[in-house]
């Protein structure tokens, strides 16, 4: 059991707010902090990869209560090591867009530097790796071909992922939009694929253009890839601030009946209601930004408890890293994990929480 | 000579620190403070070509020292951009 009322880890939650929405600290009551509680805090926002974005809340406090110099300075450069990946990453999506198209293909980026957008700073968003979908198998199957041409280590994940690395950048590619495993509504993901597909958003990275989703796609897509993972190993905070971002981002784009009766005839609504309380809660996005009106109040706190303990994509679970590097590693542990989660997740997300296991291990045995 | 487009000028507080953020994997970062003075010539200077005469020019622009001290301040300061690795 996480102790989400813990002094470092109010602060954590009230600096973060303070950096994604530039708004002063809201809980300058817990300041000032020891030189211990400030190093446990760092190292929070690190296993969090939510460095930049607390740095920005840091930077908002009076000079008395802010960090130990030596630390201010550390955290200074970290975040400085994020601006410069981020700027990196952007010359490797232009090399990617640019080969890409140069084989005609034309495919769409998911998440990452897309989403670093919504953020108030996006070169504070530490970025992971670069995901592209492509909308067609043709067109998938000759991007993997294609990448396979130039000699590069391509691995399969299932029918519909490869990844390789790309002058040490980590790419994903993907022949499958959504995340979502329910069988009953593949068909239905299809066609809201079609109605939006029109409606792509550019990024433009210096005079190349790449292709982004639609707002109601890239909200469902983000979404539906942190419900998969909560359903997996687990998500961390920076995935939910991701998600707060766009909602943020695109409130005025989005149409929130249509998004409501998406997710309902998804059946992800009674999932969807926690997720925006935990969203208003702990990250304080506005309520007025969210697609439609909170439910009712709901008990959020054990779902960002799960959050917390997963960190960055489920990385640092203690629990899971413990039994990983135990005797019984690997397939029973991982079965254990997703079993813990199918009852966590099955009230709120029913369909979603029967269907993923079985289709997980259908495709390792595919 | 130029400067480095790579080094960040950041304001810390009251402070002002030039980072230089190392390699692009290579965790071997540095931090420099700088003066009022220094903040204003780095200003001045980013982006564009110069020598010594330039960084005397905006000395003698922005404050109130003779050609004489502006010379000895412009070297100085040349030197220890220099010696620090900011130059390209």
């Amino acid at each position: 059991m996480i102790m989400l009322g813990n002094k470092e880890i109010t602060v954590f939650f009230s600096l973060l707010r303070s950096g994604l929405w530039h708004r002063p600290i809201d809980r300058l009551d817990c300041f000032p902090l020891t030189d211990t509680e400030w190093g446990q805090l760092y190292q929070y926002a690190e296993k969090q990869t939510v460095e930049g974005i607390l740095f920005d809340g840091v930077q908002q406090l009076e000079a008395g209560m802010q960090p130990p110099k030596t630390l201010l300075l550390k955290w200074l450069v970290r975040v400085e090591k994020i601006r410069q990946r981020n700027r990196w990453m952007d010359t490797m999506l232009v090399e990617q867009a640019l080969f890409f198209n140069k084989h005609n293909l034309h495919p769409i980026l998911l998440k990452g530097q897309g989403v670093a957008q919504c953020y108030r700073d996006p070169t504070i968003r530490l970025s992971g790796d670069i995901d592209w979908y492509f909308d067609s198998p043709a067109a998938f199957a000759e991007a993997n071909e294609q990448v396979h041409k130039l000699g590069l280590q391509l691995s399969s994940s299932g029918k519909y992922n490869s990844s390789y690395a790309w002058k040490g950048c980590a790419v994903d590619q993907h022949g499958k939009l959504f995340d979502i495993h329910n069988p009953f509504v593949q068909g239905y993901v299809g066609q809201l694929e079609s109605a939006y597909g029109d409606n792509k958003l550019a990024l433009l990275l210096g005079e190349t253009r790449v292709s982004l989703l639609a707002p109601m796609l890239q909200i469902l897509q983000v979404n539906t890839h942190i419900l998969k993972h909560q359903l997996a190993f687990g998500v961390g905070i920076r995935q939910l601030c991701d998600a707060a971002c766009l909602y943020a981002y695109y409130h005025r784009q989005v149409e929130g009946a249509t998004l409501r009766a998406i997710y309902q005839k998804l059946n992800l609504l009674n999932w969807v209601h926690v997720f925006h309380q935990l969203l208003v809660d702990f990250l304080g996005l506005d309520r007025d930004k969210l697609p439609f009106e909170l439910n009712k109040q709901q008990n959020c706190t054990w779902m960002m408890e799960d959050c917390w303990t997963a960190g960055n994509f489920g990385f640092h679970d203690e629990n899971y890293i413990r039994q990983e590097n135990g005797l019984f590693s690997g397939r029973k542990s991982t079965f254990k994990k997703i079993w813990a989660n199918f009852w966590k997740y099955l009230p709120y997300a029913p369909m979603e929480a029967i269907s993923f296991p079985i289709m997980h291990y259908r495709a390792k045995a595919d | 000579m130029k400067l480095r487009v790579d080094l960040q000028l950041r304001q810390l507080g009251d402070e002002h620190i030039l980072v230089d953020p190392g390699r692009d994997h290579l965790d071997v970062s540095k931090v420099f403070t700088f003066n009022e003075t220094a903040v204003q010539i780095w200003l001045e200077l980013q982006g564009k070509e110069f020598n010594v005469e330039s960084v005397k020019a905006v000395l003698l622009d922005n404050y109130e020292v003779g050609e004489d001290e502006a010379e000895r301040d412009a070297v100085a300061l040349v030197k220890q951009f220099e010696k620090r690795g900011f130059l390209i």
